[in-house]
């Protein structure tokens, strides 16, 4: 059931009034009402994919349990690596065994082979990617001594199934999420009130920026790059820059706000990433869960930066593992490569990493980031790796940069609405979101509310339901 | 009993909720209809022409096929009595237009069905019937209830987009459109083509994919809900093929028709393959048969239509 969705218009309020109603004295009533909404939002979709959630939430429930009740490290680790083997098993059937099938096949014909192989087909399902390496984090967060196993199943399933973050995120940490579904929960209606003006934001970003650049998207990267101007193809991805921001950026406010409303502190998903002034910072702004959880369980693993020589190796394979980790073409593991090569001379200038707000003058790195990161967007929304190149060598070779063509897009509407969104978000750097605290009387914030939501219905896509980017992975 | 606090911010949304819907409303009475294209307006004059026929009568529903690709006079001319098209869109659905006229179907009366092949996969669109809803606003009976609060939500924001259009100055030419317009249709409800409308040139179109698509259950429930209707009103149903271009033809599609319609004990009307045409006699769609093509086909459907029994005579109540 997508958010951005009539259904979900009637299911959001009606789950809110029965959790802070009939259910909400006791903990464990809370618990396995969220549970089963969670179970059918999800079967909304498609409901055989549930069976999916509970064999990767049981096992890594059994398998937690069973470590704190062995002795031997040697136990315990053998137990992580079967939570492992399970959790990658099913995401890699899903997900992967079909481009493997299909590689596979390519590279025997290569070597004059005619395999009788074909693709199985398989349905990818949603959010597969997101739960199992959220308990995935569980598991291995209880083998470092990190975590001590629950025995609550209710509360457990209900972690790894919590509808606002079921779908897409943001990839949450049983340190925290797990511990806030095991402790009481009264309703704060300070952070009620926020978590809508921040999924407003969301939705803001989702309808109004995200679906406006869509078709202007898929209209150029439609086009035959040989024939069309480098101002059109930049421009192109230009548009998917502030698509996929909108899109994911707006799920994950979405889902945040969300959670609060039901008492849930959800992690922070995204940090104003185009202003970063690097792309390390990048990294530390877009999808902070996914890129803190490769971090955590890939990056470190492999050794981290304990020596010089390894560490551009580590984070090498780390930014190809999690380019790989967004869908199976070359495309998500040429991105990933791209960003670390990208990143690599951070690494080995071993510069430190800005943490400081950005402020004005740092307008040129910013841009130079932003440009960098754009032009490997191609590669995300290209469909092969051969059109990818075709286009960014179109773009490089075409450019006719003459006013008429440029005009064209910076003055489309979506132009105005990017500029204003970079506008507001720039003003609100220093806040989780732009809704957040404003400074002013009630009259003011409500008329800024209702024009939100005037620029959602007036730019809303009536022809269809634009799904979120994120849910394909 | 709710949490005090939780229950006064639900109130807080409901209210707010209550004011944008009125306002909504408001907007979507004051704009009126402010669609780039009147084509659903036709649905008034469909009714009214439905509304006053009396006596045996010949109804058409369907898709776009039965506006494009029947003629309405050959048709009462060949089955002695007068005709009505409420044919439109694929995407009203087929419960919407059983509804439009289930309560007008009487004894001696023919209903002819003819369905494009997505009609029998797909449900209806939202924005298609919101787009009924804002063409001929009586259309909202028709909508299928469970449907109706979606519509209903759609009708308003389309008309609240429609008003911005119009403050904005961005409407465009809304009578610019030279085939999808109510004042094409003549008083049998056909879409009489303008000579701007009939010069586009020849298209190709894709042999559809439909190996993976099922025929809804829901559907032939609704195929099945007007048969029994014709039925207990002493009426005719026949299912006539839709014209089809021929780089579109969906031979299997048409074989698993067969065989879903052969178990509600409908039975198609002449072979598919006579409603075959080539891709020239077509407009935009693989379904839009230019005027030639029209007189072509409602000559097959007559030929297979009255082969076997008088279709004249079968107008006597």
């Amino acid at each position: 059931m997508p958010f951005n969705s009539f259904a979900f218009l009637i299911f959001l309020p009606l789950v809110f009034a029965i959790y802070w109603g009939p259910v909400r004295r006791s903990l464990s009533a809370q618990n396995l009402f969220l549970l089963a909404t969670s179970w059918f939002f999800y079967t909304w979709w498609d409901w055989r994919f549930l069976s999916l959630i509970l064999i990767s939430s049981l096992t890594d429930f059994i398998i937690g349990l069973r470590m704190a009740s062995v002795g031997s490290d040697r136990a315990r680790a053998m137990l992580m690596w079967l939570s492992i083997a399970v959790n990658i098993g099913i995401l890699g059937a899903f997900k992967y065994l079909d481009f493997f099938i299909v590689e596979f096949a390519g590279l025997l014909r290569g070597f004059g082979f005619e395999p009788h192989m074909e693709a199985l087909g398989l349905i990818l399902p949603v959010g597969i990617s997101f739960y199992t390496f959220q308990t995935l984090s569980y598991t291995i967060d209880i083998k470092r001594g990190q975590l001590q196993p629950t025995r609550d199943l209710v509360a457990f399933l209900a972690f790894v199934s919590f509808f606002p973050q079921l779908a897409a995120g943001p990839i949450e940490r049983a340190a925290n999420l797990l511990r806030q579904f095991t402790s009481p929960r009264l309703f704060d209606s300070d952070a009620a009130r926020d978590g809508l003006r921040q999924m407003l934001w969301g939705l803001f970003k989702k309808v109004v920026i995200a679906d406006g650049c869509a078709p202007i998207v898929d209209r150029i990267f439609d086009l035959d790059p040989g024939s069309a101007s480098g101002a059109t193809l930049f421009f192109g991805a230009f548009f998917f820059a502030f698509q996929i921001y909108g899109d994911f950026s707006g799920y994950s406010d979405m889902a945040i706000g969300m959670a609060r409303l039901f008492g849930f502190r959800l992690s922070r998903n995204f940090a104003y990433p185009y202003f970063s002034r690097s792309i390390g910072e990048f990294w530390r702004r877009w999808h902070i869960t996914l890129s803190t959880w490769f971090r955590d369980y890939v990056y470190i693993p492999l050794g981290g930066s304990r020596s010089p020589k390894s560490r551009l190796r580590n984070v090498m394979l780390t930014f190809v593992v999690s380019g790989l980790w967004h869908g199976a073409n070359w495309t998500f593991v040429s991105w990933g490569a791209l960003h670390g090569l990208l990143h690599s001379p951070a690494i080995a200038s071993k510069r430190k990493p800005s943490r400081d707000v950005p402020g004005i003058r740092d307008l040129p790195s910013m841009l130079i980031t932003f440009l960098l990161v754009t032009l490997a967007w191609v590669f995300f929304r290209s469909p092969s790796l051969s059109e990818a190149c075709a286009y960014l060598s179109a773009m490089a070779m075409h450019m006719h940069w003459s006013p008429g063509s440029a005009l064209l897009y910076l003055l489309r509407p979506e132009m105005l609405l990017i500029v204003l969104l970079i506008a507001v978000e720039w003003r609100s750097r220093r806040k989780l979101h732009p809704l957040e605290s404003l400074p002013f009387p009630a009259p003011g914030r409500w008329t800024i509310y209702v024009l939100l939501i005037a620029a959602i219905l007036i730019r809303v896509d009536l022809h269809g339901t634009h799904e979120f980017i994120y849910f394909q992975f | 009993m709710m949490d005090r606090d939780a229950l006064r911010i639900l109130k807080r949304m409901l209210m707010f909720s209550i004011v944008l819907l009125t306002l909504l409303i408001a907007v979507a009475r004051l704009a009126g209809s402010r669609s780039n294209s009147d084509y659903y307006q036709a649905l008034r004059l469909k009714h009214a022409r439905l509304d006053s026929l009396d006596g045996p009568k010949a109804i058409v529903i369907g898709g776009s096929n039965g506006v494009f690709g029947l003629d309405s006079e050959t048709l009462e001319q060949r089955l002695c009595r007068p005709v009505v098209n409420m044919a439109l869109h694929a995407s009203l659905g087929i419960e919407f237009m059983v509804n439009q006229v289930a309560g007008a179907i009487g004894p001696g009366d023919m209903v002819l069905l003819t369905m494009e092949p997505g009609m029998f996969t797909s449900e209806s669109g939202d924005l298609e019937l919101a787009m009924a809803m804002d063409g001929a606003m009586e259309s909202w009976r028709y909508v299928p209830k469970p449907k109706l609060p979606k519509t209903a939500a759609t009708f308003l924001v389309l008309r609240a987009k429609g008003a911005w259009r119009a403050c904005t100055m961005t409407e465009g030419n809304r009578n610019g459109d030279p085939v999808y317009r109510a004042d094409c249709f003549d008083a049998r409800g056909d879409l009489r083509l303008s000579p701007d409308a009939i010069a586009s040139g020849s298209r190709r179109w894709s042999r559809r994919k439909s190996e993976h698509e099922t025929i809804k259950h829901s559907v032939l429930q609704q195929i099945d809900r007007l048969s029994r209707i014709t039925v207990r009103h002493g009426a005719q149903l026949h299912f006539v093929w839709p014209s089809v271009a021929n780089s579109a033809d969906d031979s299997q599609f048409n074989q698993r028709t067969i065989v879903a319609l052969a178990e509600l004990g409908i039975h198609p009307v002449g072979d598919p393959t006579r409603y075959v045409f080539p891709d020239s006699a077509f407009l935009d769609t693989p379904w839009h048969l230019k005027p030639w093509g029209r007189g072509e086909r409602t000559s097959r459907l007559m030929e297979d239509l009255c082969r076997d029994s008088d279709c004249c005579g079968s107008s006597e109540p």
